[in-house]
């Protein structure tokens, strides 16, 4: 019996410490603010000597007066600019306050800058997190999903932030405030934009009997409404005929705008202006499966399987290796291409110059205006900030027009303000030149909480038909009853 | 035996008065209630909350608004669904008959035509390999085994006969999902049925060589008959395993191409976290529970689990 009392009581003890343990405040890391003073690259000249604070883990504040912004962003191997830039930017700050000898010091701490592709867990990290009232001040994401997150109240509006800092915003390209504005209010604000174009194998067009000159004529020839989507699937299927490239064309592997280009060029619309809600064009629809369903089971340009493909070791590799003709990218694989070796080696703005073209998506129809599509990123303040005032504050320094163009050229991605524009390596970059114009002929995808959803039916659906499970009519009438199961009363579907 | 018949009586002696009753109450409180906790903290409350969620419109706002039945007709109304179902049936069904068989046979070679109980042991261990591999780290091996890229290891081998390479996962993205499934599977019920055949009397097995059997019959009369029990508990098993598991396929195919992989318990955890529709998502999963529980009473149903709980007879 006494043996028992004794098993009870350690039983006890252990259950209660355990207890305690689990009931304990986390111990707090020891602080590691590295404060050091950094030479940033000379490629964008405004850029000297800065003191960053860099915080490569988060880590708490050293004095009461510290005030720590948290961020968190999304992008591929070239876009950590999109994260840097607010460490930059809060450098800066620093620097004038101790100038200014305020007791002020911000520590910007990046939670996470996810490279991985994982959209789905980046933004339940960042539902859960906001219903926690614990989401990183400043969100670095596509503008797509700021209604959702307007609704659900995670971020907050920022027109009177933007009023007070019109040299940083008052620039801004017109057109883009649309991408941000929801029910008439600003959520966010521009971080970069860019626009998906079609690369092109100028030395396989050679091999195909095309001169210089017809060459360097087709982006033209697609803006005149000269070259269509039917000529683009010809000359691809030329190309793989004649033995020039394994394939005529690639296109992303993974669920994205690009899909629906063709969509667009058969002049279907995504949004009624009028009710706000998502629109299905039969017509349209039909002409983007048709299109689909051509390029891989009928001319047989396209590996049906592509979407299987990986991006590193499937897509990128087999287009700096000119196995294809023609690659539905966007600029910014430009940049990646000069900094990612995917196979090539060490390749020089020249060497992409000689062996890519770019032009925009081709008419559907001779005469018609050709197509593109932008996903502009944007900066947005959670409603969980403590701070929204100096995370604003953040966000303006690193609209400054040097880190706008440092971003836009370290990554493919084109400014968003006029100032940029005036900037030096701006202007000196050929290929950023040259792509900047194709801003006219973009478009936006809508701003919209179930945009997501209609994204990812659209996607599946064209699996199905590339792999030939559907006639591009069995998709029509799958994808209607998909997008009606899913989406209800959001969706508007017109002949 | 006087012994015994005082323990039976007892345990059977039913307490009269509300202290004795209560003094029999802390007794079981100790043995009991750890796993009651479990229970409850791991099913019942789960499946409480999953329940209560199907009826709400649960979105990326995270606000408990009451729908009713709205979920459960949408979810009947959803042209995807009879396909996703088909998917589960096919891949729970041949999974588990994959598992079950697969394990049972490296469990017979191990144990039974493998004598030496050291070399077996080795051979348990490397088919345990998978198991104690990170799930990420075992996709990624398949993932370059079946490669669609000509770096894939299958590409390399059909390369060397001057084959072209194929997308496999693509093709065929439910087999490759049970191959999967079942190589990692087998390893458990390698494990229930090696212990099963090592408990099996040897003096019946030295019997039946006298007697000229060859090792197929008592492979089909001594020891396939003698593992009913560990089968009904593994097949039982398995099917509710599979039902609800999901990992494996995530990170693999992600259901798809075009829904092709895409199972019940996936389709939920996509309408929960991705398309952040949690209400729906939830009412997904409880059509599971209801599923995973019904196919639990026919498979015991099937395998006559009264029998087995009944009592050792005296003298059998």
């Amino acid at each position: 019996m006494k043996r028992a009392i004794w098993l009870l009581l350690m039983a006890l003890v252990i259950a209660l410490s355990l207890l305690a343990t689990a009931c304990a405040p986390a111990a707090t890391p020891t602080a590691e603010v590295i404060v050091e003073t950094v030479e940033v690259p000379v490629e964008v000249p405004v850029v000297e000597t800065v003191e960053v604070v860099v915080t490569p883990t988060p880590v708490p504040a050293e004095r009461p007066s510290d005030i720590v912004i948290k961020a968190m962003g999304y992008g591929g191997p070239s876009d950590v600019t999109r994260v840097t830039n607010l460490q930059e930017a809060a450098g800066r700050l620093n620097q004038q306050f101790k100038a200014e000898e305020k007791d002020t010091r911000i520590v910007l701490e990046v939670s996470e800058f996810e490279t991985a592709g994982d959209q789905d867990g980046f933004r339940q990290r960042f539902v859960l997190a906001s219903k926690a009232g614990r989401a990183p001040c400043i969100r670095t994401f596509t503008y797509t999903e700021i209604p959702e997150w307007v609704e659900a109240g995670y971020i907050i509006p920022l027109d009177d932030y933007i009023d007070q800092y019109p040299d940083a915003f008052g620039d801004t390209f017109d057109a883009l405030w649309s991408a941000v504005t929801w029910k008439g209010k600003r959520y966010g604000v521009l971080q970069d934009t860019e626009v998906r174009v079609v690369f092109y194998r100028k030395d396989k067009l050679k091999e195909l009997g095309w001169s210089d000159a017809e060459i360097e004529a087709l982006p033209q020839e697609v803006i005149d409404g000269e070259f269509t989507l039917d000529d683009l699937v010809a000359l691809a299927k030329e190309s793989v005929d004649a033995g020039v490239t394994k394939w005529g064309i690639y296109h992303r592997p993974s669920r994205g705008n690009t899909f629906l280009h063709p969509y667009l060029a058969y002049e279907g619309i995504l949004q009624n202006p009028d009710t706000g809600k998502l629109v299905l064009d039969e017509s349209a629809a039909l002409g983007n499966l048709e299109f689909h369903y051509n390029i891989a089971q009928v001319a047989k340009v396209t590996p049906p399987e592509i979407t299987s493909y990986g991006w590193r070791d499937g897509i990128h590799p087999a287009v700096v290796m000119g196995d294809t003709l023609f690659w539905f990218g966007g600029t910014w694989h430009w940049a990646e291409y000069l900094r990612v070796d995917y196979g090539q080696g060490d390749w020089t703005a020249d060497d992409m110059k000689e062996l890519f073209g770019v032009m925009l998506y081709p008419a559907a129809e001779k005469g018609g205006k050709p197509i593109s599509s932008s996903n502009p990123y944007v900066y947005m303040i959670s409603s969980s900030c403590e701070n929204p005032d100096v995370a604003f504050q953040v966000i303006a320094e690193a609209s400054s027009p040097d880190l706008v163009v440092k971003h836009a050229l370290e990554s493919g991605h084109l400014a968003w303000r006029e100032a940029a524009l005036e900037v030096d390596a701006y202007k000196a970059d050929e290929f950023t030149s040259s792509v900047t114009p194709y801003l006219d002929y973009t478009s936006f995808m809508p701003a919209h909480p179930n945009w997501n959803d209609y994204l990812t039916i659209w996607y599946n659906t064209l699996q199905g038909v590339e792999l030939g499970d559907l006639t591009p009519e069995e998709a029509l009438e799958f994808l209607k009853g998909e997008l009606q199961a899913t989406i209800g009363d959001e969706l508007e579907i017109v002949p | 035996m006087a012994t015994e018949a005082a323990v039976i009586e007892t345990l059977e002696r039913r307490p009269t008065s509300l202290l004795a009753r209560l003094k029999n109450f802390a007794v079981y409180v100790p043995f009991l209630g750890p796993f009651l906790f479990l229970v409850a903290a791991y099913f019942f409350l789960p499946v409480v909350i999953t329940t209560a969620l199907s009826f709400t419109g649960m979105d990326s706002k995270m606000q408990w608004d009451l729908v009713g039945l709205e979920n459960f007709r949408r979810l009947f109304s959803d042209p995807i669904i009879p396909r996703i179902a088909r998917n589960t049936a096919t891949y729970v069904v041949f999974t588990c008959t994959f598992n079950v068989i697969f394990g049972f046979f490296l469990a017979l070679l191990t144990t039974y035509f493998v004598q030496r109980e050291s070399i077996g042991l080795i051979f348990r261990s490397i088919w345990l390999l998978p198991r104690m591999t990170p799930s990420v780290i075992y996709i990624l091996m398949w993932q370059w085994f079946v490669s669609p890229t000509d770096l894939g290891f299958v590409n390399q081998i059909l390369r060397a006969f001057g084959q072209p390479p194929q997308a496999w996962l693509a093709r065929h993205p439910m087999p490759i999902v049970i191959l999967v499934n079942g190589v990692i599977g087998a390893s458990f019920g390698m494990i229930i049925f090696s212990a099963a055949i090592k408990s099996i009397p040897v003096d019946l097995i030295r019997a039946a060589r006298i007697d000229g059997a060859s090792d197929l019959a008592i492979v089909r009369r001594i020891i396939v008959p003698m593992l009913k029990w560990p089968i009904m508990f593994l097949t039982i098993w398995q099917t509710l395993s599979l039902l609800a598991s999901y990992d494996y396929i995530l990170l693999l195919t992600d259901g798809g191409p075009f829904y092709k992989s895409e199972v019940w318990a996936l389709n939920a955890y996509h309408r929960a976290f991705s398309s952040l529709q949690f209400g729906y998502g939830a009412s997904i999963a409880l059509i599971l529970v209801v599923v995973g529980v019904i196919a639990t009473f026919i498979m015991l149903k099937l395998f006559g689990f009264e029998r087995l709980m009944e009592p050792a007879k005296a003298g059998a």
